[in-house]
């Protein structure tokens, strides 16, 4: 047990230090230079040179790596170029936001999936299941951002229930806090809820057909209490997989989210970062993105290890 | 333990059945799916403690008898009729799931076939057992059904019951899983146990044990046992009466040792004739429970040594195997062994468990020495984990050995590459014991039998004109070569995997429980087919088998394998009437033989069980 534990982490800790290598170098090798674009178009050499020496671009690449790789460390992600203020705490701001947004989304897909594929699973043979599985086949056809416009179109321009944009932080007026967050979670959600639908559905009907779930019933439980009792939990070993998957996408599918409903998120910080050449500031938000994947595929690998006894080794 | 030894009380032989209160009455069972009838008049009664048999091969009811009378029928099958159990005031038939619910597992339980799938692999076992207990009621508090769980598992003799309760399942053996299987049935004193081929997927010495925890079960709670079997020396060992079923009907009934010597049904005297291995000597051919079936009449045994169809076959040995087999023998420079293996081992390494201590090692083959000479036909013997498969995998040239050398017509074929082993590919070739899993599901049969060929580069007229001539030889229609192997049944598709085999001319045959996956009608069919083609084609064959009848029935030498070594080899009837080895005597008497068991119903004389 101990030892697969740490198998796994020398694996995240080893992909971490691949990816920052290579978000590093992807960064370095594209076109356009900070130090020119927050100059403007008119800047001597000379000032451009001052200002590639002041942040230390005109040093070889493998001394700017271990500058910045040892920043990261510390939580240091540098300055950025062009605001000149600190990267860090523009990330930590947003980070916050683009997590909660996920989180919910993640509960909302949740709520939807678990119980709608189990019981399109149970009923899979009669009407009911069917149709269940086909809604979920229709949802996960639908984009999220397709989702936000509609769900904003009825839930705020028709009906006025919630707000259609902005962001409140949950300190300052918890109310209005989740009336903001209502909608572009469930957007979020609810296209990754109909997806991850499908998954639960089929991993709980693999369950059904196993043996062990007919021994259930030969010691006297009923159909539906030898799926909860000894069929959910094997389930959930194919579908934690997916929800690690999951995960990822919704982390890409807040950054469009964020666009729709004018929320200061990461996803917004990138975009920004990215049309003003904000280099320093590009390169870290994709870094905590990486490492947030990372580490959803390295605590899916250890809940495996928890959900399945057989991986535990002898 | 008594009850192991004496399957019936004496004197149950003859006379009119003792009148017992029956506990289950089954009557006008019938089982549907939405257009057919799988299941027809089923009418039998199981009386108080009494042991009652069901026999009968694949697909012929025996386990829709069962999970109808247990509630437990697949999606979309129904059953009509009535199953009454005593002190249950409703029909089983048409119970609703909660009123089954109550009776499964406290009046009725069962034991399933499949001891690796059948447990919860995520629940340790001591409290899967626990459970059933909690269930119904039989202890209240948790940690009362914990310490019963554990008393119910030293009573099935695990060994240290306190550390195997707290296992999971994939912890354990398989035979410790049907302990555990059976603990769980007779957790709380059910009036009907129920078992369904507890012991087919057991090793016989494992299977020996099991069957006598299942007597001692039912004897000790006085329960009576309703025993599902393909295996008929089994069910003579166990049951005092016999249902024999086929084609989804009761086709006999009657005591065991009435049934098993004087069989009044085509079916049952063409069954008992197909699973007797043991009177009949080494080669000689089985009586075929298929022929019986279609000509509804016993039939006589066929003549020994006689190729069945002389036509295309005879002609396919005259100009394809002697040629080449001559040709071999030169090669092998006088009558030296074929195959020659010497000290092999092979050890593999088990991923890590600990940082201090290094990964642990498997030896699963240690110093086998085996001479396999052209012609013979070399049986490999041994229970699950002896090594067996281990062994023929580095002989075909599949694996390689960690140490030692193997020869093949004189050359090394240890330690050497995949592409410098053509001439091993093209001399043996395989026959697997999964007919499901061992053909390609896209593949027309055509293309399966010809693919060894088509790796060789023969034209496509020849390779057509091969399988024609193949399919004939494995007495497949011709037609046969144009449809998907899901289209065939299992003994079939073990006759298409041995055409395949062949396809290639090889010299050496090699069979890895080519029939411990098929009935024992089909299995006897199938055994007839590869003695007479061995003839026929003048192939070296090498036969590895868990089961030892079927072994003694096909081979003229045999190697007995036990914890990766072989622990006695020589003449087949040498190692069988003489064993030397204190393991080949203790597998020996394992097996459970028809006329042992029926020995102890009070039938002596052999030609009688036989019913010649």
């Amino acid at each position: 047990m101990l030892l697969t534990v740490l198998r796994r982490t020398a694996v995240f800790v080893a992909s971490i230090v691949a990816a920052s290598v290579l978000v590093f170098l992807f960064m370095a090798v594209l076109p356009g230079d900070a130090a020119e674009v927050s100059l403007g178009t008119n800047a001597t050499p000379e000032a451009v040179a001052a200002v590639r020496a002041e942040f230390g671009t005109d040093r070889p690449l493998p001394t700017q790596y271990v500058d910045w790789a040892g920043g990261l460390l510390t939580g240091d992600f540098g300055r950025s170029l062009i605001s000149r203020e600190s990267v860090t705490a523009q990330i930590s701001d947003r980070l916050q936001v683009t997590m909660i947004l996920v989180f919910a989304a993640m509960v909302v897909s949740l709520l939807i999936a678990l119980p709608l594929g189990t019981l399109a699973a149970a009923r899979h043979q009669r009407g009911s299941g069917l149709a269940l599985s086909g809604v979920s086949q229709l949802g996960a056809a639908v984009p999220a951002f397709l989702a936000g416009i509609l769900l904003v179109a009825l839930f705020s321009v028709t009906l006025g229930w919630f707000p259609s944009s902005g962001w409140t932080a949950p300190d300052d007026d918890f109310v209005g806090f989740l009336r903001q967050l209502a909608l572009p979670a469930i957007s979020l959600g609810l296209v990754e809820g109909a997806v991850l639908t499908r998954y639960v559905r089929s991993a709980v009907l693999e369950v059904l057909r196993e043996d062990f779930l007919r021994t259930a019933r030969a010691k006297g439980l009923t159909r539906s209490q030898a799926l909860v009792r000894h069929g959910l939990r094997n389930a959930a070993i194919p579908v934690v997989t997916v929800l690690g998957l999951q995960l990822a996408a919704l982390l890409i599918g807040a950054v469009v989210i964020e666009r729709v409903y004018v929320i200061p998120g990461l996803g917004s910080l990138l975009l920004d970062g990215v049309s003003s050449r904000d280099l320093l500031l590009v390169q870290g938000v994709v870094m905590v993105l990486v490492v947030a994947v990372l580490l959803i595929n390295y605590v899916v690998d250890l809940l495996y290890t928890v959900i399945d006894p057989r991986l535990r080794g002898s | 333990m008594s009850a192991a030894d004496a399957p019936v009380p004496a004197g149950a032989t003859d006379g009119p059945a003792p009148v017992i209160a029956p506990v289950l009455q089954v009557s006008d069972l019938q089982v549907k799916t939405a257009h057919t009838t799988l299941l027809h008049d089923m009418h039998f009664t199981l009386g108080a403690g009494e042991r009652l048999g069901i026999i009968g091969e694949s697909g012929s009811g025996k386990s829709l008898t069962v999970l109808s009378a247990m509630g437990l029928l697949p999606d979309g099958l129904t059953a009509e009729g009535s199953v009454r159990l005593s002190g249950c005031d409703h029909d089983l038939v048409g119970a609703t799931e909660a009123q089954m619910a109550r009776i499964r597992g406290q009046r009725m339980s069962m034991v399933f076939q499949e001891p690796m799938t059948a447990l919860n692999p995520l629940m340790r076992v001591g409290a899967q057992v626990a459970e059933v207990m909690l269930l119904h009621g039989k202890h209240s508090d948790k940690r009362a059904a914990a310490a019963d769980a554990v008393e119910m598992l030293r009573r099935v003799r695990i060994p240290d019951p306190q550390a195997t309760a707290r296992a999971y399942p994939h912890q354990l053996s398989g035979g410790q899983r049907q302990r555990v299987m059976l603990a769980m049935a007779l957790s709380n004193d059910p009036a009907v146990l129920i078992c369904d081929e507890p012991t087919t997927a057991l090793d016989v010495t494992v299977q020996e044990q099991m069957l006598d925890l299942i007597r001692e079960g039912v004897a000790d709670h006085d329960a009576a046992l309703l025993f599902i079997t393909h295996d008929l020396a089994v069910v003579a060992s166990v049951c005092d009466r016999v249902l024999v079923l086929h084609d989804g009907r009761i086709v006999e009934e009657g005591p065991v040792a009435r049934v098993f010597t004087t069989p009044e049904h085509p079916y049952t005297q063409s069954l008992l004739a197909a699973s007797d291995l043991e009177s009949g000597g080494r080669g000689e051919r089985l009586r075929n429970a298929g022929e019986a079936r279609t000509a509804a009449a016993p039939s006589a045994p066929a003549p020994s040594g006689v190729a069945p169809s002389a036509g295309a076959p005879s002609t396919t040995a005259a100009h394809g195997r002697p040629g080449r087999a001559a040709h071999a023998a030169e090669a092998d420079e006088g009558d030296g062994p074929l195959i020659t293996v010497r000290g092999v081992e092979r050890s593999y390494r088990r991923p890590r468990t600990s940082l201090r201590r290094p990964a642990p090692e498997v030896r699963a083959l240690r110093g086998i020495d085996l001479d396999i000479h052209a012609g013979q036909r070399f049986g490999i013997v041994g229970e699950s984990g002896s090594g067996k498969s281990t062994l023929i995998r580095l002989i075909a040239g599949l694996d390689q050995p960690t140490a030692g050398s193997i020869r093949f017509a004189g050359q090394e074929i240890a330690g050497r590459k995949e592409r410098d082993l053509t001439f091993l590919r093209r001399d043996l070739q395989m026959v697997f014991q999964d007919p499901m899993g061992s053909l390609d599901p896209r593949m027309r049969v055509q293309d399966v039998i010809a693919e060894p060929l088509v790796a060789q580069g023969a034209p496509a007229a020849e390779q057509r004109a091969r399988v024609a001539e193949l399919l004939e030889a494995v007495r497949l229609p011709a037609d046969a070569a144009t449809r998907y192997p899901h289209q065939f049944s299992g003994g079939q598709r073990q006759r298409i995997s041995i055409a395949r085999a062949l396809s290639v001319r090889p010299r050496v045959l090699v069979a890895d429980e080519a029939v411990s996956a098929l009935d024992v009608s089909v299995r006897a069919q199938i055994l007839d087919l590869i003695t007479d083609l061995v003839e026929q084609y003048g192939l070296t064959l090498i036969f590895v088998s868990h089961d030892l009848s079927v072994i003694r029935h096909v081979c003229d030498a045999v190697a007995v394998m036990r914890n990766g070594v072989v622990v006695e080899s020589g003449a087949t009837e040498q190692v069988y009437t003489h064993p030397a080895h204190a393991y080949t005597q203790e597998l020996l008497a394992a097996v459970p033989t028809l006329e042992r068991s029926l020995r102890a119903h009070g039938v002596h004389d052999s030609q009688e069980v036989l019913g010649r």
